[in-house]
């Protein structure tokens, strides 16, 4: 990971407390407006990633280096865990491997610009989908895929309708995921570009 | 102990400090203080090395010398100088770095590579000197600001400097804090002989401590002596805007007034602008106020008072319509516009440009006019910065932007005429409730205005501060009711003519301050003067919409008398 | 007397934070490494550890999220894993299913109570430090900044979102009153940086130099760490 200074600690500090501040609040209700079965369509994961990304993309471009977005996600994570008492391992996983995806995509950017932020902001909400899936297979082991073949098979029988359009869901629900990181990404831009003109003296 | 010789900052083509120089003892206790602006903070920063090292002093220009501890500061790396010099800063939570108390005072030692025993050791020492040693397991954000600001001084203290400076440890903290931490730099300076240079506006405060005063003015040490002798020089004091020391800190609000509080007199002719009745109120589960019962009159100056966690916000969101009460009622009578201002200006603006911010409410509602702009800017003495941006305005600057645009939204408030007073009665000395003659008041249909501010005076230089306190005075000469809410008693008891006292979310007092004021050395004076009474009224009564600056100036006199 | 109660409390805790680091791992690779019925030897040990070293961990079987997904393994398995060869309640089922089930139940239990009595029995700044080692570092600094200035924020954003509404901001375009809001939140907090970091540098602080120190490993630690090496091997040997 690139060299921080105290300036670039400090930033990306205020910009972890932030992105924490807001999961503390917004989340919660969230939780309240849309219940977890809503998930797969778009639910509170993808909603608080993409406010998420919009926080850590907006941080990246005070601090441009590599490994920025992973640290503001870290401290979130941890500052998460620590307001609400407790360690709640998946939705810390989840903002870790969000970051690290959206690493990968300013990474392939090389450098801060519109389509960079727009490409991590695509990659770090689409995990949002495969997160529950990820969990499932770390916990349950590789007999729950299975499980879940399963019932797309018998959901598909029972529907009446052919598997291949159970797939072409799934890929709709892949593409609301990639646009609603898309308009984060972009938004991070906008957003970043208003905050620097507001602080220049 | 510190030598500083021909001091020379620059900021660009701003230059902070022009040709300062000091010797200062070890062992001796400096206060400095000045206008804001002067250049106290920036020759802080100088004599912890902070200036040249720093990441946020790359852009800045240093000649002369800066000796402290027998190390030139130029010529030694910060980490060498922190174990000679401590610096501690006015807002506790922007130094605070670790999760707990203990972690927090280790931290600079630590940094210092010193063995872990050694940390420790130090630890130990710093929590004893400041007297926290309670606190170590604490999560230092649980903690008041009061609290923090020591673990701040300790956490700085565990580093072994034999010179502290402070910038202004007492502007962000209520009557409780600024007391314990004033306790601590006491002992600090007479049992472990450190020298120390606080930087402060609040006088009364610390002039008792202090060995020596410095005075501050455009980058220069005006002033060099003793706190007594600076002291009796009232006019340098005025013409510098500083804060002529008025009383002794006291921890109680009702044993602050002089003389004690006066009941409010009996029901008034007309009925208040607004009643709470046993209003209960507050967040989640905790109730903040407990049964409450107030009520404010027409065109009445109110302070309302008490210790952090009282309920004085909750109070004021209540009124503003933030916070529905869980038991009890609030009555309007009438039509009234309610303005609310918070305290930290940087919350509530939201606009690139002066003029945007103040037009941005009325465009939202849809009575925004060119004129009705002109006029607040006007009156908020904002012309001549309507095109700059906010965040690059001074904070006093950015308080009347704030202000400006809560007030653009109250404009019946604004063209409101004057209401001539009727002279207080014989018997009655200082300002009861105010009543206004029969066929005089409000034209028909106008709606009344309550404007509510929420410690809009945190650190504040006096210059600064007397001034809006002033503009807000001449918004009640135009009826508007005004409830404030501040730590600063000697504000309080010059411009508020009813005090409310709230402690854990209810009233234990409230009255009007008994006058005269009675000031240590000086002849008993009349404070606390109803607007029209000021002696040169030439100034504000020729512009009818009056404007900040004018009003300012006749009231040029009383002040003075302070 | 303080300091004594201290030093008691350190001799009572057998363990350091490598104990539990290395208890984490072990578990979490035989609870993943373990065939079939295996899976419960692994739960049993890691029970037993927890009951020994961090009871608080098995406040996770308090959690409905948790059984929520334990439902689903041990519920849906018979109906989609292997052949349906039982009839129960009028219901087809598969044996091969209902026993996948119950080792995906013990795997998941296994995980949990390792991660949880992990989280539960190392301090948030050892975590830090623990990070930092693997190349985050500044991070333990970086934590206690955000950590401190949360509650800022938090009353900064509250104030902000009053002030907008209270100036009518969300009755035309709300879009653009949230995005004056966010930048205002950002932008008021980020003002505050150069005071902490003009603070930390007064304290001499320097992000190369690693802040933390992690006590060094205790020979219960060794030995566990051992043990749990053992225990892994002993996993992915063929029953006999």
């Amino acid at each position: 990971m690139t060299k921080l200074t105290t300036r670039d600690l400090t930033t990306i500090a205020i910009f972890g407390a932030i992105w924490g501040a807001l999961e503390i609040t917004l989340g919660s209700y969230l939780h309240v407006i849309f219940p977890p079965l809503t998930t797969p369509l778009v639910g509170t994961g993808t909603i608080m990633t993409g406010i998420g990304m919009i926080i850590a993309l907006m941080g990246y471009l005070f601090v441009p280096k590599t490994g920025a977005v992973l640290m503001i996600g870290v401290v979130t994570a941890i500052l998460k865990a620590l307001s609400i008492g407790g360690v709640k391992l998946s939705p810390m996983l989840a903002i870790i491997i969000e970051c690290l995806l959206a690493e990968a995509g300013l990474v392939l950017a090389r450098k801060p610009s519109r389509w960079g932020f727009v490409l991590a902001g695509a990659l770090a909400v689409l995990w949002t989908f495969f997160h529950k899936f990820f969990g499932s297979y770390v916990f349950l082991g590789r007999a729950i895929t299975e499980v879940y073949l399963g019932m797309l098979k018998q959901g598909s029988q029972a529907l009446g309708i052919d598997v291949s359009l159970a797939l072409v869901i799934i890929a709709a629900f892949l593409l609301i995921r990639i646009a609603v990181g898309a308009v984060a990404g972009w938004l991070a831009w906008e957003l970043g570009g208003a905050v620097r003109g507001r602080l220049a003296r | 102990m510190i030598e500083v010789v021909d001091l020379n900052v620059s900021y660009g083509e701003h230059k902070a400090l022009e040709d300062v120089s000091l010797h200062v003892e070890a062992g001796e206790f400096v206060l400095l203080t000045g206008p804001s602006g002067c250049g106290k903070s920036t020759f802080a920063r100088c004599l912890a090395g902070l200036i040249p090292h720093a990441a946020t002093a790359q852009t800045v220009r240093m000649s002369g010398s800066v000796r402290v501890d027998g190390l030139l500061t130029a010529e030694h790396a910060l980490p060498q100088l922190a174990a000679h010099v401590g610096l501690v800063f006015q807002n506790p939570a922007t130094q605070l770095f670790c999760l707990t108390v203990e972690e927090e005072v280790a931290f600079g030692p630590r940094n210092l590579g010193l063995s872990p025993d050694e940390v420790a050791a130090r630890v130990r020492f710093a929590l004893a000197a400041t007297g926290i040693e309670h606190l170590r397991r604490r999560t230092v954000n649980a903690l008041s600001t009061g609290e923090q600001q020591r673990v701040a001084i300790a956490a700085v203290l565990a580093m072994r400097p034999r010179i502290l400076v402070l910038d202004e440890p007492t502007s962000n903290l209520d009557l409780k804090g600024t007391r314990a931490v004033l306790d601590t730099l006491e002992s600090l300076c007479r049992q472990y002989g450190l020298t120390v240079l606080v930087i402060e506006h609040r006088l009364h405060d610390l002039g008792r401590l202090a060995d020596r005063l410095l005075v501050m003015d455009g980058g220069r040490i005006i002033a060099d002596d003793t706190p007594q002798h600076i002291l009796g020089q009232k006019e340098l004091l005025a013409r510098l805007g500083v804060r002529y020391p008025w009383h002794v800190l006291q921890d109680d609000w009702s044993a602050l007034l002089p003389g004690g509080l006066v009941p409010r007199p009996g029901s008034d002719e007309e009925p208040p602008l607004v009643a709470l009745q046993n209003v209960e109120a507050g967040y989640g589960r905790h109730a903040v106020l407990k049964g409450l019962d107030l009520a404010l009159s027409r065109g009445e100056f109110v302070a309302l008072v008490g210790d952090n966690g009282a309920g004085k916000t909750t109070v004021a969101r209540v009124l503003a319509g933030l916070l529905k009460p869980r038991r009890g009622k609030v009555i309007w009578n009438g039509d009234t516009r309610v303005g609310l201002l918070l305290q930290n200006p940087l919350s509530q603006l939201f606009c690139d440009s002066v003029e945007e911010e103040v037009a941005f409410g009325p465009r939202n509602f849809g009575h925004f006019s060119a004129a009705l702009l002109d006029e607040v800017l006007e009156i908020a003495d904002l012309q001549e910065l309507r095109t700059r941006r906010p965040y690059a305005l001074s904070s006093g600057q950015q308080q009347r932007t704030a202000l400006a645009a809560v007030l653009s939204l109250m404009p019946e408030q604004l063209s409101k005429p004057r209401k001539p007073v009727a002279p207080p009665h014989p018997r009655q000395r200082g300002i009861g409730v105010r009543r206004s003659p029969a066929g005089l008041g409000s034209p028909a249909g106008a709606r009344d205005g309550l404007l509510i501010l929420d410690e809009p005076t945190m650190g504040q230089d006096w210059r600064h501060l007397s001034g809006f306190m002033d503009f807000l005075s001449q918004l009640n000469g135009r009826g508007m009711t005004i409830l404030l809410i501040t730590h600063d008693y000697k504000l309080i008891c010059r411009y508020a003519r009813r005090i409310v006292v709230l402690q854990d979310g209810r009233i234990v007092a409230d009255g009007t301050p008994r006058l005269p004021l009675a000031v240590p050395g000086q002849p008993p004076m009349e404070t606390n003067l109803p607007v029209s009474q000021s002696t040169d009224l030439s100034a504000s009564q020729s512009a009818p919409g009056g404007s900040f600056t004018s009003f300012r100036t006749s009231l040029a006199i009383r002040r003075e008398q302070l | 007397m303080q300091m004594r109660r201290e030093w008691t409390q350190a001799e009572r805790q057998v363990l350091s934070v490598w104990g539990y680091l290395s208890f984490l791992v072990g578990a979490v690779a035989m609870a993943m490494l373990a065939p079939g019925s295996r899976v419960f030897v692994v739960l049993g040990l890691v029970v037993s550890f927890c009951v020994l070293f961090c009871t608080g961990s098995l406040r996770l079987l308090r959690h409905a999220r948790f059984w929520l997904l334990i439902a689903l393994a041990l519920f849906l398995s018979p109906f989609f894993i292997g052949e349906k060869d039982v009839t129960l309640w009028g219901l087809r089922l598969s044996r091969q299913g209902f026993w996948a089930g119950l080792w995906m139940t013990g795997r998941a239990l296994s995980i949990g109570l390792a991660f949880n009595g992990f989280a539960r029995r190392v301090s948030v700044a050892e975590l830090a430090t623990l990070l930092e080692g693997v190349g985050l570092k500044g991070l333990g600094f970086a934590l206690g900044v955000a950590f401190n200035a949360l509650p800022i924020i938090q009353e900064a954003a509250g104030d902000a979102y009053t002030a907008m509404r209270l100036r009518g901001g969300f009755r035309r375009q709300r879009f653009v009153a949230l995005k004056k809001l966010l930048v205002t939140i950002v932008a008021s907090s980020l003002r505050r940086g150069e005071e902490i970091v003009d603070a930390a540098e007064a304290r001499a602080f320097d992000p190369a130099r690693a802040q933390g120190r992690l006590a060094r490993p205790t020979r219960a630690d060794l030995l566990l760490a051992f043990a749990l090496l053992c225990c892994n091997l002993a996993i992915l040997l063929p029953p006999y």
